[in-house]
């Protein structure tokens, strides 16, 4: 009985050293792949809004508020940008139609976002985009066309030898917004002007074939 | 205690159907990249243009998984050789048979921001660099000198050095930046469950991919099926 232990011992010792050494060899093969091919850092996936410096594109000082002190709209907004699920049916449902509180939010996030956020900026204009009603609302979309070129994904302000066109998503979709609004013409051709004197290239070409190139000097 | 906790933590990944995730990869992107596919997988289409019909299949959901498990089998994590890239397979490299299966992303799948429909873009345009049979569609060397309509030079999506020259062209209109104009614009036209933005983003992002394609008849044969 005694000598029977000692085998089942044995056995379970050799069997927990194998596992072991199964394990720590699987551990050397992953590290040695990790030398060739680095791993990652993981990064925080909440939406950073930058409470302390003035906006990239205006000089308006953004207050961080907390989430109790936005409206509903924009708490769903932040939400859902946070989710970083694009093809979220609520984009098109209860963020659709905004009223005037509701853009003054939006607008107001838009300012507070770190410019490197490029697609949250980019959804917000968008969203913005499809509830131009006045003359009023087309000042924003002149700020983003004219706002100062996103120069690298990881920092705006220090070129990265990049030109991902993500850099430019928040002016292309304002301009494509701006395309698709059949109503404030005049003022949006206006607009469409001075984003075709833009130094990128691809923004002052899609502003020409938006106004159409006939029009652009008149 | 900690060793062992250690270890469990190596060996934890996640998997998204017939897809495995090496360990080295973060777990924050395992789950992105699992959401986006879940997405593409769920995608449904009321039409399909022809070179769509013949490199991805419809415009639904089961031909993009179909497409993208039958070229990629396992993700592990890399830099891809370059600060800004977010995805890259090499050719050769698999997950233990002879066939190109592996893809690895970078830490810049999650940490830029990109829309959805541009880390979708990458993805399957490496998933196409895997097919072997294909010498994997590589890219071409752009045209010296390459300018666009203003005469500026053109520049690289994710490096900005100017393309003369440089492998980042495509003369086909199926290769890999090809495929990426016929997905993403039939996305574009014909996805019934893809909200306004995608549908928008999948019109601004494969606008931005024909660039690429330096052969004219190539061009118009996009054209002629997408636009």
């Amino acid at each position: 009985m005694q000598k029977r232990k000692k085998i089942y011992s044995a056995i379970s010792t050799s069997l927990i050293l194998l596992g072991l050494i199964f394990v720590l060899q699987r551990q050397k093969t992953l590290v040695s792949e990790e030398v060739n091919a680095p791993i990652p850092t993981t990064v925080s996936p909440q939406l950073e809004i930058d409470d302390q410096a003035p906006s990239f594109s205006t000089a308006v000082t953004v207050i961080k508020k907390p989430a109790s002190n936005w409206n509903q709209k924009t708490n769903l907004l932040i939400k859902l940008l946070e989710n970083k699920n694009d093809n979220d049916p609520r984009y098109d449902s209860e963020l659709k139609v905004l009223e005037e509180n509701d853009k003054a939010e939006f607008r107001k996030l838009y300012h507070g976002l770190k410019p490197e956020k490029r697609n949250e900026r980019g959804t917000i204009v968008f969203l913005l985009g499809r509830n131009i009603q006045s003359v009023n609302d087309l000042e924003f979309f002149r700020e983003v066309i004219t706002e100062p070129k996103c120069l690298s994904m990881t920092n705006c302000h220090i070129s990265e030898n990049t030109d991902d066109i993500t850099l430019i998503y928040p002016q292309v979709m304002a301009l494509r917004m701006l395309k698709t609004n059949a109503s404030l013409k005049p003022e949006i051709q206006a607009i469409l002007r001075v984003a075709s004197t833009n130094p990128d290239p691809r923004i002052s070409k899609l502003a020409r074939v938006s106004v159409g190139s006939s029009n652009i000097n008149k | 205690m900690s060793k062992l906790i250690l270890f469990t933590g190596l060996f934890v990944s996640l998997s998204a159907g017939a897809l495995e995730f090496q360990s080295g990869v973060p777990m924050d992107i395992q789950k992105q990249m699992i959401q986006d596919l879940d997405f593409f997988y769920s995608v449904s289409g009321e039409a399909v243009s022809e070179l769509h019909k013949n490199v991805f299949g419809d415009v639904s959901g089961s031909d993009y998984k179909k497409f993208f498990e039958s070229r990629v089998s396992v993700v592990g994590a890399g830099t891809c050789g370059s600060a800004s890239a977010v995805a890259c397979v090499w050719p050769g490299v698999s997950s233990g048979g002879t066939h190109t299966d592996n893809m690895f992303i970078t830490k810049n799948y999650t940490k830029l921001s990109h829309p959805q429909i541009a880390r979708l873009m990458v993805v399957y345009h490496e998933a196409r660099h895997t097919e072997d049979e294909n010498e994997n569609w590589p890219h071409i060397d752009c045209p010296t000198p390459y300018l666009d309509e203003n005469g500026h030079d053109r520049v690289s999506i994710w490096t900005q050095t100017p393309l003369q020259g440089l492998p980042g062209c495509d003369e086909t209109p199926i290769g890999s930046y090809g495929s990426s104009v016929v997905l993403l614009k039939n996305i574009q036209k014909y996805c019934v469950n893809c909200n306004e933005k995608v549908k928008m983003d999948a019109g601004i992002y494969g606008d931005d991919q024909l660039e690429r394609i330096t052969n004219a008849e190539a061009k118009k044969d996009l054209q002629r099926d997408l636009y």
